[in-house]
């Protein structure tokens, strides 16, 4: 590959990954399994570049090398794992394409809702994402019980997306 | 996006998303996935909103410190040779650090923390400043537990609380109260530890530093040669320990074999037989090859090589563009929790595809809870620096896991750093699983 094209690659991944990476997460919603499965993708992309047709998008092709490797996880891990039925897998892999085209006004309204919090519930909700603690160490250092602390979060991470609804239907 | 999200929608996601959904749940989940495109879309937002909340504070700007942080750093460098080399370092697990020359060279921070066990920090912001890969400017006061930093250089610092503890710089670690241990296992990866007594510069070797109130030190040798107060100064070597203070070394004597066994698991080292038990690991030579009930990690970078230290062994290839292509098994032994886990591997660099610097190979052993998530890590470095080409090192490591382990992963990784080349060959992993209860 010459050095243009490889520039270009890692323009277009750099700029796409993030989506790459939501896509991978919808589909094995395991975070940590996504990111391997992003990591093998980004190779099977960079192995595959050549077939790329720079005037078409990238993040449909990317997703479709993406989808493969998610299969193969899938098949690798299946005595392992507990994994969401085929029909789902592939209902989801059908409509992100029309899920995805929000996601700018969802991070958008995301940050507005984040700020509307009330201070507690930011500050807990930062810790959650933030520590690399469980929810029981976590749940000691804040004085709750874990189940507490897990029934917080669902609330909060309720409030949150009922907010970004509520944003978004003003906005229309 | 119009209606609020249904409650109990909102529960089985809330569960998925936290590992604690139990199977039934997770089968109505499916059902109801599979069976309405509302609720498709709904747990796509759901999970979408979950990752954005965990790379919100990952990217954002640190209230702490303005260095330069671990996560997503994009770095295009030019080329040289055939190709262009493009590096794209994306470090997609943020408990991942930065290869330590790439840290050096990057301005990174001089030390980052690798693995804690049972740490509790005095100050809760540089709690969330560790667990998010930053080091405060200010001191680290450690009260109790046990953490490991990585230095720039390689070297490893093992803080054990109560403690206060600074990185004032490269190579450098400050000990105000409390005891380190400090393994530097290259040239390249020599520790000076600074006490109110006075400095201990190493001379290759693993050594612990205890800082007490009253300005005076404990120097303790494990192996190698120290010095103490100036690189002219007295020097301490295997086996003996001196009480120290400003004005000089007040006495030196053999340290106890309880005093050696004090130093804890931090002081494991490659010359040490294996502890009893049995090796829990399926086919740890390779001998099988990959296969799903033994070996397996990430497709396209795994092959097995005849040249390993004992016949077969597992080259992880770095192939182009992976930041940490791994092999790893999943080890299941009954409740684990506060049971002693011993992993060791051996590793060479293969001399038709060596490592480059900045590349470098792990141990690790992920802790599991009963939803297989992990909670806890511990990991040890090898081969960094410039390894000989073919010739093999042992990385070994030690630690108790904590309440709640149903499970251990023990992951081989080739930190490879996105580079085009650059191979490990792995063999004869080794876990013992070793009860420290006393017996009935």
């Amino acid at each position: 590959m010459d050095d243009d094209r490889s520039r270009q690659f890692v323009m277009l991944f750099a700029r796409h990954e993030r989506d790459l990476y939501r896509y991978v997460l919808t589909l094995l919603p395991s975070p940590a399994d996504a990111e391997d499965v992003v990591q093998e993708a980004a190779t099977a992309l960079w192995q595959n570049f050549e077939s790329f047709d720079p005037d078409r998008p990238f993040l449909p092709w990317a997703c479709r090398f993406a989808y493969h490797q998610v299969l193969n996880f899938r098949r690798r891990q299946k005595t392992h794992r507990r994994l969401f039925s085929d029909a789902v897998v592939e209902a989801l892999a059908a409509e992100w394409a029309g899920h995805a085209a929000g996601a700018d006004a969802r991070r958008e309204a995301l940050d507005g809702c984040l700020g509307k919090l009330p201070a507690t519930d930011r500050d807990l909700v930062r810790l959650r994402y933030t520590s690399e603690e469980d929810v029981a160490r976590l749940a000691e250092r804040t004085g709750q019980t874990p189940n507490a602390l897990y029934k917080a979060l669902q609330r909060i991470r309720k409030t949150l997306l009922d907010c970004m609804t509520r944003t978004l239907a003003q906005e229309r | 996006m119009s209606h609020p999200l249904p409650p109990d929608l909102s529960g089985l996601l809330s569960e998925l998303v936290e590992g604690t959904i139990a199977d039934e749940r997770f089968a109505d989940l499916n059902a109801r996935l599979e069976a309405d495109p509302e609720a498709r879309r709904r747990y796509a937002e759901y999970v979408e909103l979950h990752a954005a909340l965990g790379r919100r504070w990952s990217e954002a700007p640190s209230p702490i410190r303005s260095a330069p942080r671990r996560g997503r750093r994009i770095a295009i460098a030019a080329a040289t040779g055939l190709a262009a080399v493009v590096v794209l370092a994306v470090s997609l697990r943020p408990r991942f650090g930065p290869a330590p020359d790439a840290a050096a060279s990057a301005g990174g921070p001089p030390a980052t923390l690798v693995a804690a066990q049972g740490a509790v920090w005095a100050d809760p912001n540089v709690d969330l400043a560790l667990a998010a890969g930053q080091l405060p400017a200010v001191g680290l006061r450690l009260d109790a537990g046990t953490a490991e930093f990585l230095l720039a250089n390689g070297a490893t610092v093992v803080a054990r609380g109560p403690a206060a503890i600074r990185f004032p710089a490269g190579g450098r670690v400050a000990v105000d109260l409390g005891r380190v241990f400090c393994r530097c296992p290259t040239p390249a990866s020599r520790v000076i530890v600074e006490t109110p007594a006075g400095e201990v510069i190493d001379l290759g070797t693993e050594f612990a530093v205890e800082a007490r109130p009253d300005r005076t030190a404990r120097v303790s040798v494990v192996s190698g040669e120290v010095r103490v107060g100036s690189s002219s100064g007295p020097s301490l070597r295997q086996g003996q320990s001196a009480e120290v203070r400003a004005d000089g070394i007040l006495i030196v004597r053999a340290l106890t074999p309880a005093e050696l066994a004090d130093l804890g698991a931090a002081t494991v080292t490659a010359d040490q037989p294996s502890p009893a038990g049995e090796n829990r690991l399926r086919d740890p030579g390779f001998d099988r090859g990959l296969t799903p009930d033994t070996w397996n990690g990430t497709e396209g970078h795994l092959s097995t090589d005849p040249r390993g230290r004992d016949g077969r062994g597992l080259r992880v290839s770095s192939g182009g563009f992976a930041s940490f292509p791994l092999c790893r098994q999943r080890v299941r032994a009954g409740d684990l929790g506060g049971k002693l886990i011993v992993a060791s591997v051996w590793a060479a660099t293969p001399a038709d595809d060596p490592l480059s610097p900045g590349q470098f190979a792990g141990l690790k052993v992920a802790f599991l809870d009963a939803h297989d998530r992990e909670f806890g890590f511990v990991k040890q470095h090898l081969l960094a620096g410039r390894p000989v080409p073919d010739r093999f090192e042992q990385a070994r490591l030690a630690a108790v896991a904590p309440a709640g382990t149903a499970a251990v992963s023990v992951q081989l990784i080739l930190y490879a750093d996105r580079r085009p080349a650059g191979s490990v060959v792995f063999d004869d992993v080794d876990l013992r699983v070793v009860n420290v209860q006393p017996g009935p």
